[in-house]
């Protein structure tokens, strides 16, 4: 059964691999049409009819979708800082409660 | 020191009255400096992330010397995860709507600077001001608390770890 369930798990793998290495190399491949040389002045010159603040524009406008990606970090960091020192003790008591009936049915029935 | 004379009940866990006196109205400016910055964001340098951090400052102050369990600005797990999750959403559905609209992920609607989205459209996530900025003080808004509860989580869980290793 576990064996079914990793060749499954490592099919999807592949197709998500290839899948995404196509879509990388194809990124690669059709960025030399993408750029657009001295978007930068373009964007020095008009952004501030938005608002003053130039590097706020640069962040939040301009390469908000960077920005979206940069606060995820955070969030990885939290994900990963409770996976490798918590190992789920963090939890408050009542929820902890749960968790540990639901390992006991597990292992009931395992 | 004198046999008469009686020191202070103190417990030596506990972090001196100085800091418990002093600690809570520096807290609460440091998290009116961090509010400022992210609501001026768009007008002076700084922005969400900076006042995030900020607030978070203040808030890891409270934690650090009254301790995890007694500090006065307690933020519970549901509450952090509630919010992360709500201000991440946030984010992606204000990028979601620039994409429905116009076509381009996290188009600023709101300044409309090519005049892609009808008029009517562009005044309802304009932010009331005197600027043009847009979205940009939105994202500014969800960045900050984002970063806000990030930053506060990492200090709590490590708090709480170090109980839970004294308590093993």
């Amino acid at each position: 059964m576990s064996d079914k369930i990793a060749s499954v798990r490592s099919l999807i793998m592949l197709f998500a691999a290839i899948i995404f290495a196509s879509t990388l190399f194809d990124a690669i491949y059709g960025f030399k049409n993408l750029i657009q040389p001295g978007i930068s002045l373009v964007y020095n010159a008009i952004g501030t009819q938005l608002a003053p603040n130039m590097v706020t524009l640069v962040v939040f406008d301009w390469r908000g979708f960077d920005t979206l990606g940069e606060s995820l970090i955070l969030v990885t960091a939290v994900l990963v800082v409770l996976l490798i020192f918590g190992k789920g003790k963090i939890l408050d008591k009542n929820i902890n409660a749960d968790i540990d009936s639901v390992n006991d049915n597990e292992g009931d029935d395992e | 020191m004198a046999e008469g004379k009686k020191s202070p009940n103190w417990n030596k866990d506990d972090s001196s009255p100085i800091l418990k006196i002093m600690t809570l109205p520096i807290a609460f400016i440091m998290i009116a400096l961090g509010i400022m910055t992210i609501l001026g964001g768009h007008i002076t340098p700084g922005g969400g992330f900076q006042g995030g951090a900020m607030i978070a400052g203040g808030i890891i102050f409270c934690v650090i010397v009254y301790g995890v369990d007694d500090t006065p600005l307690k933020l519970s797990h549901r509450f952090i995860s509630t919010l992360e999750s709500l201000v991440a959403l946030a984010y992606v559905l204000l990028g979601l709507a620039g994409l429905a609209l116009t076509g381009s992920f996290l188009y600023n609607i709101g300044g409309n600077l090519y005049g892609a989205v009808p008029q009517a459209i562009a005044a309802i996530f304009s932010y009331p001001d005197v600027t043009h900025a847009g979205i940009v003080p939105y994202l500014n808004i969800a960045v900050g608390l984002k970063v806000l509860v990030g930053l506060s989580a990492i200090v709590i869980a490590f708090s709480k770890f170090k109980k839970l290793a004294e308590e093993e």
